[in-house]
């Protein structure tokens, strides 16, 4: 009561109603799920609030399938990676042989006459050579060329010294081809050529990719717990207002002060805590290929709710609070399988509090696993579990940091490679 | 509503029965509509808060509680006015109004009295965003100012100013409209 005229303005009011919105319990109840309708927005604009609320609550499903979905498809690139990592150059000559003849001559769009003078030139090769190759063809059982490492002599060779002399072979062509300069087949020409067939694969292989990459300077971009839902709330943007503001009975006594007024500060009863929201942007400088050190820039976001009591009644408020953080750590590479990379990192972080009750800094230790999937020889996505320590800052700030100095956070990012070995 | 009847329809809405929510609906949507306009004078913006205020009590009916909750259509209205609140701080931060030269009209000659409830809704639909909130949550909510600065991340005194400030504007008005009668 205010013993004023605003007192009748409040009881006129108490009884008041206005007329709802045509359609709308359609709509709520479309919006529950309960008649099978897509729920609007009213125009295009803004979406509705119901709607936005119903999509963020499928928010951690659809993070939690999203990575279920990326390990299947990891796994299931190792397995195949596993079973098709040596016949592919074999294949893929078989499909060279079947096209055209040894040296794959109507893929260079060559004419018959030149198909039939490198024919004669094949007659004219050394019986050595040609017996080389058809060594190759009993062991496959299918008619093609091995490359051409193979017909001068070079089965012996390693990967590396075939692509290392991917040109020189049409140089030593025995000197019988009659062929002239504008009749000899593009040298490059990828579908003809098997040494750069076997270079293309050679760039291909995972493993090689992956510690390829590992000797690259990294940007990553991550977030961590941005999916999870806050301690013991579903939703912790509506914990701000969630019952603070909840009027309490009439004051029994109009001569009191209302309330909130000339009473002490309340005793907080309870705490509920949101998992620290971070992102970030970090950069790894490789020192060997295993070993690589980072640092980066984050912004993290804290938020409690505490509970408390005055007068019988139980008030809640937050209290939010945004750090920029600076970590440096160490990443080092312990098994690399397919597209696969698995490392364990360990650092520090220093955090200042740019928005928010805390005034001193915080100091952090972190330290996990980390599981990387390449995607290409430039971008890579992975997860890391760490598990971090605050230490205490001996402020009076109410955050997470103080109740749970140690924690477990899941942070997800984005890797690319800014240096490429090839 | 009598208590038993929210009782009964409470429990019939947690048994899955959607006529039950309807009903519900048709019940509480009028007062808790006038609610919602009171804090926001853009019609669609109160149709959208309705809307999810109605999700959120159907979505935490099981946790309400008569003994401590009071009654349903207690209850829902400050679930209204928490989500038009909150509405509001996601739209823009709070921001105080003003609005001086006001005359100064004593209490004794307001006659709220005769005022029916449409006209009164109508005039603090009218108020400036700043006083409207701070009005409703001060005399129609019977918030402190120190509960209402908490909310609105403001000071007391701001609140307390901003209160004192919209009962004038208020004051001249509805002087204005008798008088127009």
């Amino acid at each position: 009561m205010n013993n004023d005229w605003t007192d009748i303005l409040r009881e006129r009011l108490a009884e008041h109603t206005e007329t709802p919105p045509a359609g709308l319990w359609e709509e709520i109840d479309a919006a529950l799920g309960n008649g099978g309708r897509q729920h609007k927005p009213l125009d295009g604009r803004q979406e509705r609030p119901a709607a936005k609320a119903r999509r963020a609550s499928l928010r951690p499903w659809l993070y939690a399938a999203a990575a279920c979905a990326l390990l299947v498809i990891g796994l299931f690139a190792v397995l195949k990676t596993e079973k098709i990592a040596d016949p592919m150059p074999y294949k893929q000559e078989t499909k060279l042989a079947q096209a055209g003849t040894a040296t794959g001559n109507t893929a260079t769009g060559q004419t018959a006459e030149e198909q039939t003078a490198e024919e004669q030139t094949a007659e004219e090769q050394t019986a050595e050579d040609v017996q080389t190759v058809e060594d190759v063809q009993t062991v496959d059982g299918i008619k093609f060329t091995r490359p051409q490492a193979i017909q001068c002599g070079e089965a012996e060779n390693t990967e590396e010294q075939t692509i290392e002399k991917p040109e020189e072979k049409p140089e030593e062509k025995p000197t019988g081809q009659a062929q002239t300069a504008e009749e000899q087949p593009k040298p490059n020409k990828p579908i003809t050529s098997p040494t750069n067939t076997l270079r293309r694969q050679t760039n291909s292989n995972p493993r090689r990719r992956t510690s390829s990459a590992a000797s690259a300077i990294a940007l990553n971009l991550y977030a961590a717990n941005i999916s999870l839902p806050s301690l013991g709330s579903t939703d912790a943007d509506e914990l701000y207002f969630g019952e603070a503001i909840m009027p309490g009975p009439a004051n029994p006594d109009p001569m009191q002060p209302p309330y909130g007024y000339e009473t002490p500060e309340p005793a907080i009863r309870g705490k509920k805590h949101a998992k620290p929201r971070r992102i970030g942007l970090s950069a790894a400088y490789p020192v060997n290929r295993r070993l690589s050190l980072s640092a980066g820039i984050n912004l993290t976001r804290l938020s409690t709710e505490t509970t408390y009591e005055r007068q019988g009644l139980t008030y809640r408020k937050e209290h939010r609070q945004t750090n920029i953080g600076l970590p440096v750590g160490a990443t080092y590479q312990l098994l690399t399988h397919a597209p696969l990379t698995l490392y364990l990192t360990a650092g520090a972080m220093a955090e200042q509090c740019i928005a928010g009750e805390e005034k001193r800094p915080q100091l952090s230790l972190f330290g996990g696993a980390g599981l990387q999937l390449n995607l290409t020889d430039a971008l890579s996505l992975y997860a890391e579990p760490l598990l971090t320590h605050y230490l205490d800052n001996g402020s009076p700030a109410i955050n997470i940091y103080k109740d749970r100095p140690t924690d477990l956070d899941l942070r997800i990012g984005l890797r690319l490679n800014l240096q490429h070995p090839h | 509503m009598a208590k038993t009847e929210d009782e009964r329809l409470i429990k019939q809405i947690l048994d899955g029965q959607r006529n039950a929510m309807e009903e519900l609906y048709r019940r509480l949507s009028p007062c808790l509509f006038a609610v919602c306009r009171r804090y926001l004078s853009d019609y669609e913006d109160a149709k959208d808060v309705l809307q999810e205020t109605f999700i959120k009590i159907f979505s935490s009916l099981a946790t309400f509680r008569p003994n401590n909750d009071g009654t349903l259509r207690a209850w829902a209205a400050k679930i209204a006015v928490n989500n038009s609140l909150n509405f509001l701080r996601s739209r823009r931060p709070f921001s105080v109004s003003m609005e001086e030269n006001l005359p100064d009209i004593p209490d004794e000659e307001i006659h709220a009295e005769r005022l029916p409830a449409e006209a009164i809704q109508r005039l603090i639909e009218g108020l400036p965003a700043g006083y409207r909130t701070v009005f409703n949550l001060y005399a129609i909510e019977q918030l402190s100012h120190k509960q209402i600065a908490g909310l609105l991340g403001i000071s007391e005194a701001t609140s307390a100013s901003q209160y004192h400030r919209a009962k004038k504007l208020l004051r001249t008005r509805i002087t204005k409209l008798l008088k127009d009668e």
